[in-house]
C-alpha cells in the first residue's frame, strides 16, 4: 500500500487562527476582568483570588511545558508518527513568554504584607511563616526565600526560553531549507538529549517551588513526576482538540488520519493510567509510612470539605477516562477521541485545583465562579499567544524528513 | 499432480507487496475462507485485503483483566480480613490501599497471560507440521518472496478454478502441494525431552518434601542474603531512624483514628471503659462463652507472656529477668491481687487499652472488642483462683484476702498507697522475699549496711529511704534498684505508719 508523495507546502490557517486568537484574546480579558472584580469583592486582601490564580497559572503551565515535553521526546526518540501533529505542540510550548507575563502578579503576595496578620499572607505560606508550623518553615527559609525564590523562577523561565525558542526557530528554517543533510533536525536532535534532562529538573523544581511550597511542610520526591503526568495528559488533549479543530476547518485534512489519532489516544490512556500510578505511588508511601510531617498533606484533603473532591479524583481523573478510552475504536474515531480529549482537559483542573486548593483551607472548599472565571481566562490568554503563531507561520512542519513516513504511518 | 496423492492446496508466489495485496483482495472477493498469506515481514493493510476480521482478542483481555483485579481483591480480602486476620500497623485488617499494588499485579498478569495463550489457541498454535515446508520455493517465505495458499480444506476449493484464479492475480509460480499426510503430533525428540523435562521436575519437589519432612542441624542457606539480613527496625532495638530511638513518631496527645471519631463520641463506655470519667462497671456486652474463649486466647497470646498463663505475675518474661537480675525490673502485677480483681471493668479495660506503669497500653495491638474479652477472661482467671487454680497451674505467690481492717486512717491510706505507688511489685507483705526485702517486721529491726554500720529501722530511717534509697545500702542488696515514684510528703508519712504498722 503506497501512500502518495506528499506534498512539501505550508498550511496556513491565517484566518481561522486570527479568529481563534481574537477569541481567546477575549475570553482571557474578560474572564481575568470577571475574576478580579470577584476577588475584590470577597474582600479578604484578594486571597482566594491569588490561590485561585496560582491553579490556573498551573493549568497553563502544564500545557506549555507538556508542549515542550512532546516536542523534545519527538526528537529523541527520531519518531514518525508525531511529525505532521508536531508543530502544535511546538506553539504550545513556545508561549513560555506569555507564562513570565503571568507570573508577574506573583510579585505582589511575594512582596506585600497583606493579610499576613488575618492568614499569613496572601499566597505561599512560607513567605511569612506564622502559626504553629513557623518553627519548622524558618528551618526551610535557606530554599526557601523570596529573592532565591525569584532567581530560581527566572532560571527557570530562562532555560525555557531558550529550549523553546531554539527548537521552534529550526523547526520553522527546516520547512524552508531543502538541504538534503537536514541541518536542523539533526541540530535538533543532538540538543534534544541535553534539553530533556534541564527539562525534566526545571520542571520538577518549579512544581515544587509552586505548587508543593503551598504546604511548606510537606515534602514528596515524586511530586515533580505527578505534576508532569498532568503535562504531558494535557498536551496530548490539546493537541488531539487542535487538530480535529483544524481538520473541521479544512486544514491538515491528507496529514493526521485515523493511525495519528490512535497513537495521540494510546498516550491519553498510558500517561491517564501513569497520573494514576504516580498519584497512588505518591499516597501509598505516606499511608503505609505513617509520618505525620508526611500524611498533613493528605489529612488536609480528606476533611469533610475536600474528601469528595478527593474521591471524585479518582473516577473522574481515573476510572472514567481509563475505560472511556481503552477501546481502540473510541480511539481510532477523531469525534470520540476529541470528547475524551476534552473530558481530560477539565479533570486536569479538577487535579490541580485538588493540589492546590485545600493547602489554602483544608477545612472549606472554596470553589466557585471566579476559580472558574481565572482558569477560563488564563486559559484563554494561552489559546490567543498559542493561535497567534499559527496565523503566521504553517501549522505543519512540512519540512520534516519524516514527514513522507508519518502521512504512511500504519499501526500494527 | 498425481491423483493418487492427497493434495494440501495451491501455492502461488509473488514477488512484491502490491502483488500479494491485490491478489489477496482478489482471493477474498472470490468467496475463499480456507487460504492463507505467507510474507518475510509484516505487510500493512494485508488484514484488509484478506478480510480478517477485527481480532476479538482485546475481549478475552479485558475479561481476563477484570478477573485478575477482582481475584486480588477477593484473595486479599479473604487472607486479611477473614481467614487470618492480623494487625499491621494499626492499619484496618482489611485495607484497600495495601491491597491495590497486588491486585495491579494480578490485572497485569491475568491479562498478559490469557493475552498471550488466548492467541496461540486463536492461530491454533503450536503447530508442529505444515505442508507446505516440503515445498522447496516456499523457503524464501521468511526472506523475500510472498505466497498464497489456498487450501483443499476449503468448501469451494476446486484445483483448476483455484489455479486459473490465482495465475490471473499476477502469480509469479504457482504449484499444486501434496499432503504428505504426516502426523501433525509434535516430533519424537520434542516428546522425549518433554518426558525428561517432566521427570527432571519432580527433583525439586522431592527436595522440598525432604526438607519438609526431615530435620537439620546445620543452618539453612542464605541464597539471598539481603532478603533475609533486611536493614529494618527490629522489635526491641532502637531505630537508627529517629534520634530517641523509636521506629515511629508516637501519636500526638489526643490522637484516634477517623474511624473511630464518631464512635468514641456514641459509645464512649465501649471505647474508652468510662463515661464521664466514671469507669463502667460491668463489661458492656454479654458475657458469653465464645467471648470467654476469645478472652482466653488473647489473653494467652498478649498477656501471658508477662502475667503467666495464670495470671500470677510469674510469666516468662518475668522469669527470665529475674535470672538475669536486670536492674530496675518491675515485676508483672499479680492480676488475682485484691485491689486488682475490685476495680471496676472499665479501669481494667483502660489499663490494658493505655498501659499502666511500665506496661504498655495495647490499643493498638488488640481490637476494642477483643480487649473487653480479655476483661471478661480475667474475671473468670480470678474467680479460678479461688476455686485452686493452684493446683491447676502450680503455685502461684500468695494472694491477699480483702485486707485487714486498719482502725488508724493513716494506716489506711498507707496501705492503699502502698499498692498504687507500686511498692507491692518489690516488697510483700508476708515476709516473703520478693526482689526486695518484706514490710513485715521491717520496722524496729536491725539493718546491717554495706559499709559495716547498723541502724534501727525506725521513721527516720523508712523516710530517709523512701526519699534516698541508696544513702545506705543494707547487705545482700543491689544498689539503685529502687525506683521512687512520684510522692507527696504526706504519702510518704502515710506509707512510714502502714510500714510501722506491720512491726512485729
Amino acid at each position: 500500500m503506497h501512500t502518495p508523495e506528499v506534498v512539501r507546502e505550508p498550511i496556513l490557517a491565517t484566518d481561522t487562527a486570527a479568529r481563534v486568537s481574537r477569541v481567546g484574546l477575549s475570553v482571557g480579558v474578560l474572564g481575568l476582568l470577571l475574576a478580579l472584580a470577584l476577588g475584590v469583592s470577597e474582600g479578604d486582601g484578594m486571597r482566594h483570588f491569588f490561590w485561585a490564580y496560582l491553579v490556573a497559572f498551573a493549568y497553563v503551565f502544564t500545557l506549555t511545558l507538556g508542549g515542550m515535553f512532546f516536542v523534545l521526546i519527538q526528537h529523541i526518540s527520531g519518531a514518525k508518527w508525531s511529525v505532521t501533529v508536531r508543530r502544535l505542540g511546538e506553539f504550545a510550548m513556545n508561549t513560555v513568554p506569555l507564562l513570565i507575563v503571568m507570573a508577574l502578579p506573583f510579585l505582589y503576595p511575594l512582596f506585600t504584607h497583606t493579610g499576613v496578620d488575618e492568614y499569613g499572607g496572601l499566597l505561599w505560606p512560607w513567605i511569612h511563616p506564622h502559626g504553629e508550623h513557623a518553627e519548622l518553615v524558618n528551618h526551610k527559609s535557606p530554599f526557601l526565600n523570596t529573592p532565591f525564590f525569584i532567581g530560581r523562577m527566572v532560571f527557570y523561565f530562562a532555560v525555557w526560553m531558550v529550549i523553546s525558542r531554539f527548537f521552534m526557530k529550526r523547526s520553522l528554517a527546516q520547512d524552508t531549507d531543502r538541504d538534503p543533510s537536514y541541518p536542523h533536525t539533526v541540530k535538533m536532535r543532538k540538543i534534544s538529549a541535553p534539553s530533556i534532562i534541564a527539562f525534566a529538573l526545571t520542571l520538577s523544581f518549579a512544581a515544587f517551588d509552586w505548587l508543593m511550597s503551598t504546604d511548606p511542610v510537606w515534602f514528596s520526591t515524586i511530586f515533580g513526576v505527578y505534576i508532569f503526568a498532568g503535562c504531558v495528559l494535557a498536551i496530548h488533549s490539546w493537541i488531539v482538540l487542535c487538530s480535529v479543530f483544524l481538520q473541521k476547518r479544512g486544514y491538515l485534512k491528507d496529514m493526521v488520519n485515523a493511525e495519528h489519532y490512535h497513537d495521540l489516544g494510546k498516550f491519553m490512556l498510558a500517561f491517564t493510567i501513569f497520573w494514576a500510578y504516580i498519584a497512588f505511588s505518591q499516597f501509598m508511601l505516606i499511608w503505609y509510612a505513617n509520618i505525620p510531617e508526611e500524611t498533613g498533606w493528605f489529612q488536609h484533603r480528606i476533611t469533610p470539605a475536600w474528601k469528595g473532591w478527593s474521591y471524585a479524583l479518582i473516577l473522574t481523573n481515573f476510572a472514567v477516562p481509563f475505560f472511556g478510552i481503552l477501546s481502540r475504536h473510541v480511539k481510532r474515531n477523531k469525534t470520540a477521541l476529541a470528547f475524551w480529549a476534552a473530558y481530560i482537559l477539565i479533570v486536569h483542573f479538577i487535579d490541580l485545583y485538588w493540589i492546590v486548593m485545600p493547602s489554602m483551607d483544608a477545612h472549606h472548599n472554596p470553589f466557585g465562579f471566579m476559580d472558574v472565571c481565572l482558569v477560563v481566562g488564563l486559559f484563554g490568554f494561552f489559546v490567543w499567544a498559542f493561535a497567534r503563531q499559527a496565523t503566521k507561520n504553517s501549522v505543519l512542519a512540512y519540512g520534516d524528513p519524516k514527514l513522507q513516513d508519518c502521512v504512511a504511518h500504519v499501526n500494527y | 499432480m498425481s491423483d493418487s496423492k492427497k493434495q494440501f492446496g495451491v501455492l502461488a508466489e509473488y514477488e512484491t507487496v502490491d502483488e500479494i495485496l491485490s491478489a489477496a483482495a482478489k482471493v477474498r472477493d472470490a468467496g475463499y475462507t480456507k487460504w492463507d498469506c505467507y510474507t518475510p515481514m509484516p505487510v500493512h493493510g494485508l488484514d484488509d485485503a484478506m478480510g480478517v476480521k477485527q481480532t476479538r482478542l482485546p475481549w478475552f483481555t479485558l475479561c481476563a483483566g477484570l478477573t485478575g483485579a477482582s481475584l486480588g481483591l477477593l484473595m486479599q480480602w479473604w487472607m486479611n480480613a477473614v481467614d487470618y486476620p492480623f494487625l499491621t500497623s494499626g492499619k484496618p485488617q482489611w485495607s484497600l490501599p495495601a491491597n491495590i499494588p497486588v491486585i495491579f499485579e494480578l490485572t497485569i498478569l491475568f491479562s498478559a497471560l490469557t493475552t498471550f495463550f488466548t492467541m496461540w489457541i486463536m492461530n491454533n498454535l503450536p503447530r508442529w507440521f505444515s505442508p507446505l515446508a516440503r515445498v522447496e520455493r516456499f523457503a524464501r517465505a521468511t526472506d523475500d518472496r510472498f505466497f498464497i495458499a489456498i487450501e483443499t480444506a476449503d468448501p469451494i476449493f476446486n484445483a483448476a478454478s483455484a489455479e486459473s484464479l490465482l495465475k490471473e492475480t499476477g502469480a509469479h509460480a504457482i504449484e499444486a502441494v501434496e499432503d504428505p499426510d504426516e502426523s501433525a503430533a509434535p516430533p519424537t525428540w520434542f516428546r522425549h525431552a518433554l518426558m525428561i523435562a517432566g521427570t527432571g521436575l519432580i527433583i525439586p519437589l522431592m527436595i522440598i518434601a525432604y526438607a519438609r519432612f526431615s530435620t537439620q542441624d546445620q543452618p539453612r542457606i542464605h541464597l539471598v542474603p539481603d532478603m533475609d539480613f533486611q536493614e529494618k527496625y527490629k522489635a526491641q532495638n532502637p531505630s537508627p531512624l529517629f534520634e530517641d530511638g523509636r521506629a515511629a513518631r508516637p501519636q500526638l496527645a489526643g490522637t484516634f483514628a477517623m474511624e473511630d471519631d464518631h464512635l468514641v463520641l456514641e459509645d464512649p463506655g465501649y471505647y474508652t471503659g468510662k463515661v464521664d470519667g466514671e469507669y463502667l462497671t460491668e463489661i458492656p456486652m454479654p458475657v458469653t462463652r465464645e467471648l470467654l474463649e476469645r478472652g482466653r486466647e488473647r489473653f494467652m497470646i498478649n498477656c501471658a507472656a508477662c502475667h503467666g498463663y495464670d495470671g500470677s505475675g510469674n510469666g516468662t518474661v518475668h522469669k527470665r529477668a529475674l535470672s538475669l537480675q536486670t536492674a530496675g525490673w518491675i515485676p508483672p502485677s499479680n492480676l488475682h491481687q485484691a485491689y486488682i480483681a475490685a476495680q471496676p471493668k472499665g479501669q481494667q479495660f483502660e489499663s490494658i487499652s493505655d498501659g499502666i506503669r511500665n506496661m504498655p497500653g495495647y490499643k493498638a495491638a488488640i481490637t476494642t472488642e477483643d480487649r473487653w474479652a480479655i476483661v471478661a477472661y480475667l474475671e473468670a482467671l480470678q474467680g479460678i483462683e479461688e476455686a485452686g487454680a493452684q493446683q491447676l497451674w502450680g503455685a502461684a505467690p500468695a494472694v491477699e484476702d480483702a485486707g485487714p481492717v486498719d482502725s488508724d486512717p493513716l494506716v489506711a491510706k498507707g496501705r492503699e498507697l502502698y499498692t498504687s505507688k507500686t511498692c507491692i511489685a518489690c516488697h510483700s507483705l508476708d515476709g516473703t522475699k520478693l526482689v526486695s526485702g518484706s514490710f513485715l517486721g521491717l520496722a524496729g529491726s536491725e539493718r546491717k549496711f554495706t559499709d559495716g554500720t547498723t541502724a534501727i529501722a525506725d521513721e527516720a530511717y523508712l523516710n530517709e529511704s523512701i526519699t534516698n534509697p541508696n544513702a545506705k545500702i543494707v547487705e545482700g542488696y543491689t544498689p539503685g534498684l529502687m525506683v521512687i515514684p512520684p510522692i507527696t510528703d504526706e504519702e510518704r508519712e502515710a506509707l512510714v505508719a502502714f510500714i510501722m504498722s506491720l512491726k512485729q
